[in-house]
C-alpha cells in the first residue's frame, strides 16, 4: 500500500510474490506512504513478510506475527534471493516496531529468543 | 365531513406517489462491461467478469455505499493456477473504489483471477476493506493508493497474488 493514515489490522497474508525480483511481500509499505498501522496481521510464506520502502515515513509496525517468509523451498531453489519476515529499506528512526514475532529481519528489530530457566 | 374526506384522500395520495424506500441492486453472473455501483449493492451468485482489457469490473460511482459479496466469488480473466505467469494488466482490477469516499467492499468473499489488482483503493477517503480473501490476483490482492487517506484494511486474507515485473512490488497488501 502506498496510502496514507490507514489500518491494516487482523488481516492473513500467505503465499504472496515472486522471488524473481525479490520486492514482492505478504504487507507492504511502498512509495511515500505515511501515518499508516499495520498491526496483529499473520504474515508466512511470502517473497518477504512485511516490506517496507525507502520512502516510507512515520509507519508503525505493531504486535504481527511474520514468520516464514520465504518458504523453505522458495529459500532453497533460489538462494540468491534476498528476503526476509520484516525488510525495513526506509531510514531507521522513520518506522516505530513494536511487539512483532520474526526471525529474519533488515534494519528492525526481531525478539530474542530467551530460554526458559533450568529447572 | 368533507374535511375529513379531503385529509383521507390526501394521506393516499401522499403514499401512493412518495418513492419506495431504496433497494439495494443485485447482482450475479457474467459481467462484460464494467459495473458502476451507485447504491449498495449485493451480490446474490458468483460473478465472471469479462470486461474489457485494462478495465475494472466493479467500479464506485456513488460515494458512502456498499459492495456487498454476501459469500460469492467475483471472477476474473486469469489462469486458475499460474495467475498471470508474472506478467499483469494495470486497470483490470476486480473493484476500484474510482475516488469515491467512505465506501465499502465487505465480505465474506471471493475476489480472485484479475490480471491487476483485487482491489484498488484509489483516490478515496475512508474507504473500508473487510473480510474478503484475495487470491491469484497478478498485481496486488489489495492495493491502496498514494491518492488515499484513512483505509481500514481489516480481516481480510490475501494469498497467491504477486509479479515479477521490474519496480512493481506487489503481494498481499
Amino acid at each position: 500500500m502506498i496510502g496514507h493514515n490507514s489500518r491494516v489490522r487482523l488481516n492473513a497474508a500467505q503465499g504472496n510474490g515472486y522471488l524473481e525480483p525479490a520486492d514482492d511481500f505478504g504487507i507492504g509499505l511502498i512509495g511515500t506512504a505515511s501515518g499508516n498501522l499495520i498491526d496483529e496481521n499473520t504474515v508466512s510464506g511470502n517473497t518477504n513478510g512485511i516490506y517496507i520502502a525507502a520512502g516510507a515515513r512515520d509507519n508503525e509496525v505493531r504486535a504481527n506475527v511474520a514468520v516464514g517468509n520465504p518458504g523453505i523451498q522458495s529459500a532453497n531453489t533460489q538462494p540468491a534471493a534476498q528476503a526476509v519476515d520484516i525488510l525495513n529499506l526506509a531510514p531507521v528512526d522513520r518506522t516505530t516496531f513494536e511487539r512483532n514475532v520474526c526471525v529474519t529481519s533488515v534494519n528492525a528489530p526481531c525478539p530474542a529468543v530467551v530460554k526458559p530457566p533450568e529447572q | 365531513m368533507t374535511s375529513r374526506v379531503t385529509a383521507v384522500a390526501a394521506f393516499v395520495a401522499a403514499v401512493l406517489v412518495a418513492p419506495p424506500a431504496l433497494a439495494a441492486h443485485r447482482v450475479s453472473g457474467v459481467i462484460t462491461s464494467t459495473y458502476v455501483m451507485v447504491e449498495d449493492t449485493d451480490l446474490i451468485g458468483d460473478v465472471t467478469c469479462n470486461v474489457a482489457n485494462a478495465t475494472p469490473c466493479f467500479s464506485f460511482g456513488a460515494p458512502g455505499i456498499e459492495l456487498r459479496l454476501n459469500g460469492f466469488t467475483i471472477t476474473g480473466r486469469a489462469d486458475a493456477v499460474t495467475g498471470c505467469g508474472g506478467a499483469s494488466t494495470a486497470g483490470e482490477a476486480g473493484v476500484t473504489t474510482n475516488n469515491m469516499a467512505r465506501v465499502v467492499v465487505r465480505g465474506p468473499g471471493l475476489v480472485q483471477r484479475f490480471r491487476g489488482d483485487g482491489v484498488s483503493v484509489a483516490g478515496s477517503r475512508d474507504a473500508r476493506i473487510e473480510n474478503l480473501t484475495l487470491s491469484t490476483n497478478c498485481m496486488s490482492g489489495i492495493r491502496v493508493l498514494a491518492s488515499s487517506f484513512g483505509t481500514l484494511i481489516e480481516g481480510n486474507v490475501a494469498t497467491r497474488n504477486g509479479s515479477t515485473a521490474p519496480g512493481l512490488a506487489c503481494g498481499g497488501i
